[in-house]
């Protein structure tokens, strides 16, 4: 009897559903007898090792979605037939056909209005003047579509892969929508970076404005993003917000850096990432160090001389790696 | 509430896990497919009438657990009834030759998964992956706190003396390629 009671405490331990009272009951039980502490461990492990199931379970989503549109289409068309004689069945059939090509006919001339694509290749850059006046930079490897028909539509609509800084006119009329991967950043008049990285999670960094940023499948979970605001999706659909340190995101488009009151170790960092180089320091005092500049346009050399003199600093190359030391 | 496109938006990006948690249910690829997008058709058709108080994902996943039940209890009338562990063929311990077939082991954790009764497995489910509190999936499954709790405890002791079982073989397998 007390047998089944523990196990069934233990269950809804796995199961989160346990009250305060039950789970002391179920700790004094496992402390009489460390076994039992044992046999909970490899409940545990049991429970875990379910997680992912079904394994490998794939589904043609492309297929679904077809059977799914065309459910769709035939229920638009006209009231169900009741009886169905063979006859009827026959007929079903022909408008199911008829209905199916009448959609890929819509469909093809909804978008006849072709999709304009810009791709900017690597180690290159674009800046694209959208038909409404908007411009858009975009960074190396990355597109971005529109219809042809952008102008006339009722919202302004693009969708990027990739990065892009956007610029965009205001229109209170005409909402400006950037679909990024599974995200959805809408806008009036504002600039603001669009980041979509390898993994699929995309970021929205705001410079003027106020844009709002959601995934597409869940426009609840709605970010209200402001000037210095940046927004993060991750690719499972989750949002948060946070506040942008600096406004150094935008350095792939204009090539400066800039840093407030930084600390040298945040300044290093930037300074690696932007100029794919690594930057070593083993003096803890320095990196504590705090510093505000503007680097412009500089080379990498440039930028170092400037710390160096700053600072008092010397940095020197040994093999790949560049050195930062007090100078003596 | 919303166009086709952002309709399709929504399709591409559920579908596959709605799908997964159907068949977890009805243990059958083409009917949780077919559960799925018919979930997809009526929020469709309904889209002007339906008032969604909580995520549209959320009314996704409730009305596919849902219809799966549904199904399991229209179709299999499996949900009411006290089955034994009927497909434990699938799981026999002492033979060399399934060992020699083991070559895939979370494979190995479907077929557990799967050999627990229907009753017992959807209770498990709804448990493990749903997140469902043992007094909700008494309401849904219209069965007292005491049976789930039965179901329950009868899974974790199946499932434990099976994936033991695994472990021990991976362990056995690291053994001898040593």
């Amino acid at each position: 009897m007390s047998d089944e009671k523990y196990w069934n405490l233990m269950s809804r331990y796995l199961s989160n559903d346990l009250t305060l009272e039950e789970t002391e009951e179920l700790l004094e039980w496992m402390n009489d007898d460390p076994s039992r502490a044992d046999l909970l461990k490899e409940l545990q492990d049991t429970w875990d090792k379910t997680r992912n199931y079904p394994e490998n379970f794939k589904v043609d989503t492309r297929a679904g979605w077809q059977k799914v549109r065309t459910a769709i289409e035939v229920q638009k068309r006209g009231p169900k037939v009741r009886k169905f004689s063979t006859i009827h069945w026959l007929g079903l059939a022909a408008s199911v056909i008829v209905v199916f090509f009448l959609g890929i006919i819509t469909y093809r001339s909804l978008f006849k209005s072709e999709l304009l694509e810009v791709e900017a290749f690597a180690g290159q850059q674009k800046e694209v003047v959208l038909p409404d006046g908007s411009k858009v930079w975009l960074n190396e490897m990355s597109s971005i579509s529109y219809s042809e028909s952008f102008n006339n539509d009722d919202t302004r609509e693009v969708q990027l892969e990739g990065e892009a800084f956007f610029e965009v006119v205001k229109d209170s009329e005409r909402k400006f929508v950037v679909r990024t991967g599974k995200t959805r950043t809408q806008v009036l008049g504002t600039s603001f970076n669009v980041k979509q990285d390898k993994e699929g999670s995309v970021q929205v960094s705001v410079v003027t404005g106020k844009v709002a940023f959601s995934p597409i499948a869940n426009t609840k979970q709605e970010l209200l993003l402001l000037p210095g605001d940046a927004g993060l999706i991750s690719k499972e659909g989750y949002a948060s917000k946070f506040k942008l340190g600096d406004e150094n995101f935008l350095y792939w488009k204009n090539r400066e850096l800039k840093f407030n009151n930084a600390l040298l170790s945040y300044v290093v960092k930037s300074l690696e990432e932007v100029y794919e180089v690594k930057i070593e320091i083993n003096d803890p005092d320095l990196l504590k160090q705090r510093i505000t500049t503007s680097f412009n346009q500089v080379s990498f050399h440039q930028a170092s001389e400037v710390l160096e003199a700053m600072l008092g600093l010397e940095i020197t190359k040994s093999d790949s790696v560049y050195v930062v030391k007090k100078k003596q | 509430m919303f166009d086709i496109s952002s309709f399709e938006a929504l399709f591409q990006v559920n579908y596959a896990s709605l799908c997964a948690t159907s068949y977890r249910i009805v243990q059958d690829r083409d009917i949780a497919e077919d559960i799925v997008q018919d979930v997809f058709v009526k929020l469709w058709e309904k889209k002007d009438e339906i008032k969604i108080t909580t995520s549209l994902k959320a009314y996704l996943f409730q009305s596919t657990i849902n219809q799966s039940l549904n199904y399991l209890k229209k179709y299999k009338n499996s949900l009411n009834r006290e089955t034994a562990f009927g497909r434990e063929t699938g799981v026999d311990i002492n033979s060399t030759e399934q060992i020699m077939a083991l070559k895939e082991v979370s494979r190995r954790v479907d077929e557990v998964v799967e050999a627990l009764p229907d009753a017992c497995r959807t209770v498990f489910i709804l448990s493990r992956y749903e997140q469902l509190s043992y007094k909700a999936i008494a309401e849904k499954l219209n069965i007292s706190v005491k049976t789930v709790e039965n179901h329950m405890t009868k899974a974790l002791k199946y499932l434990r003396k099976h994936l033991l079982f695994i472990s021990l073989l991976i362990l056995l397998k690291i053994f001898i390629a040593a």
